[in-house]
């Protein structure tokens, strides 16, 4: 009872061809079962879990990133939305920050349109239509419809 | 509960941590400590049942607190290896009913409570898996190897690919629409003719089986796909023989592109009792 590495042994071997996980190798096998098995008893607080698939993907994605982030001394992770929530805030404002230079842009380069252009909405339309026009022919199975 | 217990729970509010059911009812601690690190876990008896337990703090997993902190993959990723270390520790003492993640309770009334109510089952399902053992087998595909199988086999798909080489431009970009559905339609029902087999045999080897959904290749992290994922309830003393025999499908199935990979012993997780 003292010794929960006890229960590993003795693992039965194969000749090789397959590959053997102990419990403790993959994580996904272990949220599977923890997360997604087991007996399911109510109890007295009502939890929600999140999708286990989901959960795997981030943590995969999450270990992926440490790991590689620790070989290149980085520690981008304390930035990282998912693990903390000031850094989600952070995230959140320079979204929003981003969005909003992003609509000023927009804005900008749609009255410069509209000055350069002597279309009016009507000439416009005009044109849009005699454009689709054109490619009806080349579609010989719409002809019948657009006569209608 | 002693005086001292009581006094320490009032000053600190505290909910009860259920792990799994076990048949041991001698008062045991485990090495292991509970979830959070500080307070011991120990069995609550109802006879010859117990429940696997320890105290936590109310602030960490009241309903609010848990739904921050299930999202919080640095809370939530140690507790759960915790939380399956635990049920192997008990393991130790016999056979256990794991329970899902993040069960918890107000009172040691209410645990008696459900003890009280599936005092027979539980016992019942606890001496059935007492010489058993779970183990998980998993099979994936190298990219190319489907297409091969199928190719190979399909007078329909050749007959495609006769008409694809005559084929002008604008035909051609159909008859291969036409060949992609095929294929994966034909991919398909050869992957799952080909498990099926697999699953037949692997289940002739144990006591009970369970075919759980495929993983996705971000949640697995390997190039091959995930075409087999199942849990099969094995007699330890026919362990030597299942593996022996998932060996040798293994061996036959290698030419063909597919990889086994095999997870265990664990707790019976896939074999619990259902609580009507």
């Amino acid at each position: 009872m003292s010794q929960p590495e006890l229960y590993y042994a003795p693992i039965p071997r194969g000749s090789g061809e397959i590959v053997h996980a102990t419990r403790g190798d993959t994580l996904s096998d272990v949220l599977e079962r923890v997360l997604d098995k087991g007996v399911v008893i109510a109890g007295d607080i009502a939890i929600r879990l999140m999708d286990i698939e989901l959960l795997t993907i981030h943590i995969r994605l999450l270990v992926a990133s440490v790991e590689k982030a620790k070989e290149m001394g980085i520690d981008w992770w304390e930035h990282n939305s998912f693990l903390s929530p000031k850094a989600r805030a952070r995230e959140e404002s320079r979204n929003l920050t981003e969005k909003e230079d992003e609509i000023k842009a927009l804005k900008e380069r749609v009255a410069q349109l509209e000055s350069s252009c002597s279309l009016s909405p009507l000439t416009a339309e005009r044109k849009t239509r005699k454009g689709r026009g054109k490619r009806e022919p080349a579609l010989p199975s719409r002809t019948p419809v657009s006569a209608e | 509960m002693d005086s001292l217990a009581r006094r320490k729970e009032e000053r600190e509010p505290s909910l009860y941590y259920l792990y799994g059911f076990s048949l041991t009812t001698e008062p045991f601690s485990l090495q292991e400590k509970g979830m959070e690190g500080e307070n011991k876990v120990f069995p609550l008896s109802y006879h010859e049942l117990s429940a696997v337990v320890s105290c936590v703090p109310l602030a960490v997993y009241s309903e609010q607190a848990l739904d921050e902190n299930l999202k919080d993959l640095e809370w939530l990723t140690p507790r759960v290896k915790r939380h399956e270390q635990i049920i192997e520790a008990a393991l130790q003492c016999g056979p256990v009913i794991p329970v899902r993640f993040c069960t918890l309770y107000r009172s040691r009334a209410r645990i008696l409570e459900v003890l009280r109510n599936q005092d027979e089952p539980f016992r019942a399902f606890l001496s059935f898996v007492q010489d058993k053992e779970e183990w998980g087998v998993k099979i994936y595909m190298a990219a190319e190897a489907g297409k091969k199988l199928v190719r190979k086999a399909s007078p329909v798909l050749q007959a495609l690919e006769d008409r694809l080489a005559a084929a002008s431009t604008g035909e051609s970009y159909f008859l291969r629409k036409r060949r992609e559905k095929i294929l994966r339609a034909e991919v398909e029902r050869s992957i799952e003719a080909l498990t099926e087999e697999i699953y037949t045999q692997l289940s002739s080897w144990s006591v009970a089986d369970r075919r759980n959904r495929v993983l996705d290749r971000r949640v697995t992290g390997r190039a091959e796909e995930m075409i087999f994922n199942a849990a099969f309830l094995v007699d330890k003393e026919k362990v030597g023989e299942f593996v022996g025999g998932l060996d040798r499908l293994a061996a036959d199935y290698k030419s063909q592109g597919l990889f086994f990979e095999l997870s265990g012993p664990w707790p019976p997780y896939n074999f619990c009792p259902r609580i009507q």
